[in-house]
């Protein structure tokens, strides 16, 4: 158990990594860009849509593969009353069930996000802007995004079944690599 | 059908499973079960509303505030409020309330406020001798201020939900948050009337940290000239606020390191995220609630029964009250207001009024536990246990709903700034 | 057993095109006689303009308000022919275009098969014209230096070929912008210089028309095939007539507009044959020869051809 254990925490840091890395250069594109479209409307007296219409498109991307990653450090809004009261083996069974649940949600919204990007990679719809591309890249995020979710909920259900982390076992680098 | 959603969802919610996840699921299983929906339809309008537009400010405003915070901002803001009343009764908690006002002004996220404010009051308030829990409920009660003061995250928010246009939104909350300012101000005066008082700063000390703080103060003319003057999108002042305060960082405090920026950056994105995934489950949870016409016979309801504005709002307060005990304004936002919006325009209440009534009660849900967010988000900021904080909460629970009882019955204080766009 | 029908627009209540899709619905549910109930939901409260075509295709609604230069163009580029400038003279020719014509059915036909719809009828958003805040656009010299707002990508190689600086802008903005004087001129169509109040700040229109925006109910196709045929007939026969008489309708209602913006010291121009020839000559030399990424040349020519005839 341990090597599968340690070999998905490996994974799932560097998917951490790559998934933070990627939002923040999201982030940076969207102040730069809406920054730019003011300014060169401001000095030319031109305003360009793309400047507008593609940062929103971005959040997607953004999103959705954090909000997966965002399970291992507990970053998520969540209501802790039982969790503070329950103590060792039932904190366990509690952590297992949730990881459970995420793992039954991810599965559903996999599929949901698969048929959206294949009903518009099928219907052939790109974006209403004047740099088109086709939509369904951008629907491509919610797959993504919940199959990473689905690789975070089941390290925190072997975690939670096997109890690693409570004896300090396995590698748990990165798990608090985010700290809000 | 309805309530079974909102059954699973409250089981979820106490087995303390991610909010973003319990709208998810409770609502997903309705409309793929209950009302025969594609899948895909859940995915297609969580997109639409992630994708607004107007949404596209919020990322910015919390990098705006973050970057004010690494760029010495926040601190000299600080300063100038310690050198104005640090020596009036309570004047450490009064400086507190003050800052946080004029970090609201140029912040859109209530929890960025009160981390970067608290981060530098805190300590220095406990050190001083203010008791830890006082310290700490007065931060999250104050970073209520954030959300009522423009710039605004819950203002943009409503805007995307209303299509009030943003420039009302945040018109509406300037006087409501001075009113609240006032109340704090008033509350830390009395509670804190025997603390030992700081010594009068002189004024060369007061001009001086006026002129440290000018670059810091000039962001909100920046921010409201930009979108009053019809020269920016909100968005686009947010944008232009942050490269100022990049700028302000760099060269006049030069306090600013790149790995600050990446930093900021990498916060932004992770606030973000934990923001928007809520939107876009919580719309699951809307669109049920519009499949199902729940608006209209909530509407039908409340005529039928002969609600006036005020019992209305009154309802509107008690159930904001309820929810925000659980889940914080953002989502109480998405699950009430296409309903009550119905509601309101039917019985003529203007949608700014509605707006400042749905914070002020939704905004309480910072303090009330199960989730209390603002109250975490101080607490943590001095690793206090946050229910250690909670024997100051009665006080502020009372004093919040009675200034929420005042918005209702005086909507002139929302209404008339609007008014004039 | 009875049909339930979801019509998702986003149009707000007063909205012509919203008062259609009620009297559609009302008039369905009353011929249909307990066979088919349709239950709308205006305001975009399910659907915004940019998400019903998706939301037909996958079925997350059976019927929805649509219109055609928002939601066809991603799907295939060359409905864009329907907003070039001076191309269809009314909605009547502009229709016959895409029912009569091989290139224009292509299109039709592409656009609807691939969206998986089936159209029910016409619900028009009404006839597009220049209007200005500073002078008369009488002349393509007058448009020179203009700060002009566009919506539609097709638009902005017109605005860059008469000389006016082009920016992107959301309607809920252009009366801000009006006022002080970010824009100065904007294609639109008369009805919503009344309804956002623009023709305070709005001082001169220019006719003719330069084209006119259709917008359509469809059907998720798959619902649609799956009706009983007199369910079926009923939808066609009230699609028709809704079709009918709100084109009608929009059309009256944009005159009356105009002759209230004149009333209020507003000024029409309608150009003579002399004024259009140099708009026409900016178009063929200047305009067109940009559209290659919007609109195919083929289909400009099957376009011309159609209404040469
Ligand atoms: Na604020
Ligand atoms: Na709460």
């Amino acid at each position: 158990m341990r090597p599968i254990i340690t070999t998905l925490i490996r994974i799932n840091t560097a998917i951490e990594r790559i998934v933070i890395a990627v939002g923040a250069l999201i982030v940076a594109a969207m102040v730069l860009i809406v920054f730019g479209g003011a300014l060169t409307r401001y000095a030319t007296g031109i305003g360009f849509g793309v400047a507008v219409e593609l940062p929103p498109m971005l959040m997607p991307w953004l999103v959705f593969p954090l909000a997966g990653v965002l399970l291992r450090s507990g970053s998520h809004i969540a209501v802790d009353f039982l969790p503070e009261k329950l103590g060792g083996g039932g904190l366990r069974v509690l952590r297992a069930v949730i990881a459970l649940i995420a793992i039954g949600a991810g599965a559903t919204f996999v599929i949901a996000g698969w048929d959206a990007a294949s009903l518009f990679r099928d219907i052939g719809q790109v974006t209403e802007m004047e740099w088109e591309f086709p939509i369904w890249y951008i629907y491509l995020s919610f797959p993504v995004g919940f199959a990473v979710l689905i690789s975070f909920a089941v390290e925190n259900l072997l975690l939670a079944l096997t109890g690693l982390d409570d004896t300090g076992g396995g590698d748990s680098a990165g798990v608090h690599a985010v700290t809000e | 059908m309805v309530a079974f959603a909102i059954g699973s969802s409250l089981l979820l919610l106490f087995l303390a499973v991610p909010v973003f996840l319990v709208f998810g699921v409770g609502s997903s299983m309705v409309a793929i079960v209950g009302l025969n929906l594609p899948w895909s339809t859940l995915i297609q309008v969580a997109f639409g509303a992630v994708t607004k537009q107007v949404l596209l400010a919020i990322p910015l405003f919390i990098f705006t505030g973050l970057i004010m915070l690494r760029s010495g901002v926040a601190r000299r803001l600080v300063d100038l409020a310690l050198a104005l009343v640090g020596h009036w009764p309570g004047g450490l908690g009064i400086a507190m309330v003050l800052t946080m006002g004029f970090f609201a002004a140029f912040c859109g996220s209530i929890l960025a406020a009160i981390t970067a404010v608290g981060t530098i009051m805190m300590p220095e308030m406990i050190k001083k001798g203010y008791s830890r829990t006082f310290t700490v409920t007065l931060a999250a009660a104050a970073g209520l201020l954030e959300a009522l003061i423009p710039p605004s995250n819950a203002a943009i928010i409503y805007s995307s939900l209303t299509g009030v246009p943003v420039s009302h939104t945040f018109a509406a909350g300037v006087f409501p948050g001075l009113v609240l300012m006032a109340v704090l101000i008033l509350l830390v005066l009395w509670r804190c009337r025997d603390m030992t008082r700081e010594a009068r700063v002189s004024a060369a000390g007061r001009w001086s940290a006026f002129v440290q703080a000018i670059p810091g103060l000039m962001t909100p003319f920046i921010i409201l000239g930009g979108i009053y003057g019809g020269l920016l999108t909100p968005s686009e002042a947010a944008a232009v606020a942050s490269i100022w305060a990049i700028i302000v960082g760099f060269t006049i405090h030069r306090e600013l390191k790149f790995a600050a920026i990446w930093s900021a950056l990498r916060d932004t994105a992770v606030t973000t995220s934990v923001i928007f995934a809520i939107i876009a489950t919580a719309t699951f949870l809307s669109v049920v609630l519009t499949y199902t016409q729940a608006p209209q016979h909530m509407t039908d309801y409340f005529v039928g029964f002969g609600a006036n504005e005020i019992t209305f709002l009154l309802i509107v307060g008690v159930i904001c009250l309820i929810l925000g005990t659980f889940i914080e304004i953002i989502p109480v936002f998405y699950l009430t207001v296409p309903i009550f919006m119905a509601v309101a325009t039917t019985l003529g209440v203007p949608l700014e009024h509605l707006y400042i009534v749905f914070t002020a009660f939704a905004g309480l849900g910072l303090l009330t536990p199960p989730v209390c967010v603002g109250l975490y988000t101080a607490a943590g900021v001095i690793n206090l246990s946050a229910d250690k904080a909670f024997k100051e909460l009665p006080l502020f629970l009372a004093v919040g709903i009675l200034y929420g009882v005042l918005m209702i019955f005086i909507p002139g204080l929302t209404t008339w700034l609007p008014s004039l766009l | 057993e009875e049909i339930v029908a979801r019509l998702s627009y986003h149009w707000a209540p007063a909205h012509q095109s919203a008062i259609f899709c009620e009297e559609f619905a009302k008039r369905v549910n009353e011929r249909g006689e307990g066979k088919i109930r349709i239950e709308t939901f205006p305001s975009g409260q399910l659907f915004g303009i940019r998400e019903i075509m998706g939301a037909l295709s996958s079925g997350a609604v059976e019927l929805g308000g649509v219109v055609g230069v928002v939601s066809f163009p991603p799907v295939d580029k060359n409905y864009n022919v329907e907003a070039m400038p001076g191309m269809f003279k009314d909605f009547a020719q502009l229709r016959r275009f895409f029912q009569e014509d091989e290139t224009g059915q292509e299109i039709w036909n592409g656009v609807l098969k691939r969206t998986r719809t089936q159209f029910i009828g016409y619900n028009p958003t009404g006839p597009y014209m220049t209007f200005s805040a500073v002078r008369p656009l009488t002349s393509p010299e007058a448009f020179v230096g203009l700060k002009a707002r566009y919506l539609a990508g097709i638009e902005r190689p017109r605005w860059s070929a008469l000389g006016a600086d082009a920016v992107s802008m959301p309607t809920r903005e252009v009366y801000t912008a009006l006022q002080n004087g970010m824009i100065d001129t904007f294609n639109t169509v008369p009805a919503a210089i009344k309804a956002y109040s623009w023709w305070e700040h709005v001082k001169y229109g220019q006719l003719p028309f330069l084209f006119h925006a259709d917008a359509f109910t469809l059907a998720n196709q798959a619902w649609y095939d799956d009706l009983p045929d007199d369910v079926k007939q009923i939808l066609l026969e009230v699609g028709a007539e809704i079709g009918a008489e709100s084109t009608k309708s929009i059309m009256e209602f944009s005159t009356q507009v105009l002759n209230e913006f004149e009333e209020r010291g507003g000024q029409v121009d309608t150009l003579t044959d002399e004024q259009l020839a140099a708009f026409t000559k900016v178009d063929d030399e200047k305009v067109i020869p940009e559209l290659g990424d919007f609109v195919d040349a083929n289909v400009i020519e099957a376009a011309r051809a159609f209404v040469a005839n």
